[in-house]
């Protein structure tokens, strides 16, 4: 459940497209209207970042797509493994297949949230 | 905290201090608080009408289930009983998800051995919902069980099913 795991991409994204163009963070911070050390934090993926500091983000690191800093979606699903090893139990002693099915599929919803 | 209790006793003595310390005596018993307070994640999703609830350790993170089909009396009694599970059950809970069919049936209730576990979490649930010195109070001042309508008249009050009531007054 934890995303942490999103905004440590991201952050990466952003660190290793700076580096590329030779900006400072103050110098990115500046164009994209934050605040220096929010972007060291962004960068980190200490701090949640904001859509709309996503968008700027993108325009100081002359991106011309903000899609470009996020993950794959298959990527995120890696991050976060369904978790399909989890043992079924019950003190019931009829649990049917239909039951364990629809158990599994629940379970299997826990790392997309 | 001992790993996995099954004494009746016990608890309801875990109960009685978690509605205590969280739940501030106040009626209905303010669950939502609780589990909060017990950092517990709560997720109500539609399930096999015979499947009551669920819960399970992952990672740390306590999770329960409730199945978002039934009568919001019984998704509290449900409730109810899977926080019980947690604060009694928690080995048992972090070897995999615990599954629930119906908790209040009669065969669960009354049968022994491998059921302890859910005879415990019945008792908790029961206690953690109607607390034994409010329902004293009230049958002292202000309900006559002999009268007919006393049962709905409890639900009511505890927002809890009439099945879960005379589950209660079982054990008064």
């Amino acid at each position: 459940m934890g995303h942490s795991n999103i905004y440590k991409h991201v952050g990466n994204n952003l660190a290793t497209r700076r580096n590329e163009l030779n900006l400072t963070q103050s110098k990115v911070a500046i164009a994209a209207e934050i605040s220096r050390p929010s972007l060291a934090n962004i960068e980190k993926g200490n701090q949640t970042i904001t859509l709309h500091q996503l968008y700027k983000l993108a325009n100081a690191l002359e991106l011309d797509d903000a899609r470009k800093l996020l993950p794959a979606a298959t990527s995120t699903m890696k991050l976060n493994p369904t978790p399909t090893t989890i043992k079924i139990k019950t003190t019931s002693k009829n649990l049917n297949d239909g039951h364990r099915t629809e158990v599994q599929k629940v379970l299997s919803m826990l790392g997309k949230r | 905290m001992p790993k996995v209790i099954t004494a009746t006793g016990k608890a309801l003595t875990y109960a009685r201090n978690i509605h205590q310390e969280f739940g501030a005596g106040r009626t209905p018993t303010p669950l939502a608080k609780i589990t909060r307070k017990l950092n517990i994640l709560v997720d109500y999703t539609p399930l096999d009408r015979e499947l009551s609830g669920m819960a399970m350790i992952k990672d740390g993170q306590k999770l329960i289930w409730v199945n978002s089909l039934h009568h919001p009396n019984r998704q509290r009694f449900t409730l109810a009983h899977e926080i019980g599970h947690h604060v009694l059950h928690e080995d048992i809970l972090q070897q995999g998800v615990h599954v629930d069919k119906g908790v209040l049936r009669r065969d669960t209730v009354s049968s022994a051995g491998t059921e302890q576990i859910e005879i415990a979490a019945n008792a908790f649930a029961s206690e953690l919902l109607v607390p034994q010195t409010t329902l004293k109070d009230l049958i002292d001042k202000e309900f006559d069980l002999d009268d007919n309508g006393s049962i709905e008249k409890l639900a009511k009050k505890f927002r809890i099913s009439t099945a879960a009531v005379q589950f209660r007054l079982m054990r008064l």
